[in-house]
């Protein structure tokens, strides 16, 4: 989030310094000031999975060595097993920790290189700002050649024919409608470079949904899974949670103390928060679709927006921003507690 | 969009069943060998995920089809022995088939 206001911030700066402009360059400004916002925001998402992913192997490990303390319960037939597991001695063995798994590499690589791949539109939006503002042409250029080559490792990892560059040759009749301006024209061949690589990236994005998904579900699973087990081990307290499900009802919880913990030794407090936090699960993978959606949602404004550039349309993005502002709070709530800050 | 194939539905599902009811399973296992089996198993469950999601499957092999029916049997099997835990062994017996299925369903991947 704050990587977000900076650069925001540092495009407003752009615009005001640069005084009065011709339509063609102002509305430029708009489409990088949006660009900036949108790949901030993506790369916002894509950091938040990437981080969760591996924070979710480091919770596996965690949750599995948990078993080596965890009691033999005998139930009679019939019998729900207890929600609190009181700590104990060891009792089984040390688990050894199998093998890193070549999959999970090839996961992670496929998750950094979404990363990768919104660092670099990020790059080429703040040089497309200067290009807008004092012909930084090369600039934006070597941003393109950055998100071509970004693009093209994400699509690799889905077998996707690569894409390349060259796509911002005029159209002899585009041409024609702006103004021999030097600084326009390399404004409107940029922009067609940006485009293609962002249909590139889209088409990336929608090809892997599937195992992206899954692996977004799953990292959610794994925490919720973690939480539960440290809950019902006594090593969590509900004070905290129970104080803040009390605001909404104008109510506070009674100051902590070492007599007053909400904790999971009370089976029925076991059980209740178990629930709750077995319901919150559910409702943040329900999340994890809806954050990707937000991102092909956010690169499709994005290649429209272009569009309309490069036909000289009016530009407005006050649809791009309720975009970001979405996709940035569903990853806000699917990453990871310490990606909050 | 692409849709998920049947095969990688069923693994993922398996898994998500696994991985969530692991806790209870594990606390409840008669001996230590049986838990450690059950980690065993859970492991294997783990990796066969995350191998079908750096797979793409091949949904006209009939061997896959056969293995993918054989999982979802397992899987609905499953499913039914946890809501009632009155067979422990056979509910651990359960997961040991549908991780051995869900790696070979995985293993098939193109």
């Amino acid at each position: 989030m704050k990587t977000r206001v900076l650069i925001v911030g540092l495009s407003i700066g752009a615009l005001a310094v640069s005084g009065c402009v011709s339509p063609k360059i102002a509305a430029a400004q708009k489409l990088g000031v949006a660009g900036v916002e949108a790949s901030a925001g993506l790369l916002t998402s894509a950091t938040s999975v990437e981080s969760g992913f591996q924070e979710s192997l480091r919770q596996d490990r965690f949750l599995r060595a948990l078993q080596t303390q965890t009691p033999f319960v005998r139930l009679a037939p019939g019998q729900t097993p207890p929600c609190y597991i009181p700590p104990g001695p060891p009792v089984i063995t040390a688990v050894p920790v199998s093998s890193p798994d070549p999959a999970v590499d090839r996961v992670a690589a496929s998750l950094r290189a979404r990363t990768n791949l919104a660092r670099s539109l990020v790059q080429t939006y703040a040089s497309w700002n200067s290009l807008a503002d004092y012909d930084a042409y090369g600039q934006v250029q070597a941003g393109v050649d950055g998100v071509v080559s970004a693009a093209n490792t994400l699509r690799a990892q889905w077998n996707l024919q690569p894409i390349s560059k060259g796509a911002g040759a005029i159209a002899s009749g585009l041409a024609g409608a702006w103004a021999s301006d030097h600084q326009a024209e390399r404004l409107l061949s940029s922009s067609r470079d940006i485009s293609a690589a962002l249909k590139g990236y889209r088409e990336a994005l929608a090809v892997g949904a599937v195992p992206t998904v899954s692996v977004m579900s799953n990292q959610v699973g794994q925490r919720y899974d973690l939480t539960v087990a440290l809950w019902r081990r006594g090593y969590l307290d509900a004070n905290t949670l129970v104080a803040n499900l009390g605001l909404a009802g104008e109510l506070t919880v009674l100051p902590a103390s070492p007599d007053l913990r909400f904790n999971a030794a009370d089976e029925g407090t076991c059980r209740t928060i178990q629930t709750y936090l077995d319901t919150e699960k559910l409702q943040r993978i329900d999340a994890a679709a809806s954050d990707y959606q937000s991102q092909i949602d956010v690169v499709d404004a994005l290649i429209g927006l272009h569009d309309r550039f490069e036909k000289g349309d009016g530009m407005s993005i006050a649809h791009m921003d309720a975009l970001i502002d979405r996709l940035t709070a569903i990853a806000t709530l699917l990453g990871p507690e310490e990606a909050e800050e | 969009m692409r849709s998920a194939t049947p095969e990688f539905k069923e693994i993922e599902s398996a898994w998500f069943i696994i991985r969530a009811r692991f806790d209870d399973l594990s606390m409840m296992a008669p001996t230590a060998e049986a838990r450690m089996r059950l980690l065993d198993d859970r492991d294997g469950a783990r990796d066969a995920y995350y191998l079908a999601l750096s797979k793409a499957f091949d949904q006209g092999d009939g061997f896959v089809k056969n293995t993918l029916k054989a999982l979802k049997d397992a899987n609905t099997k499953l499913q039914t022995a946890l809501a009632d835990l009155t067979d422990l062994v056979a509910v651990l017996g359960l997961i040991s088939s549908v991780a051995q299925l869900m790696a070979a369903l995985a293993a098939m991947g193109t």
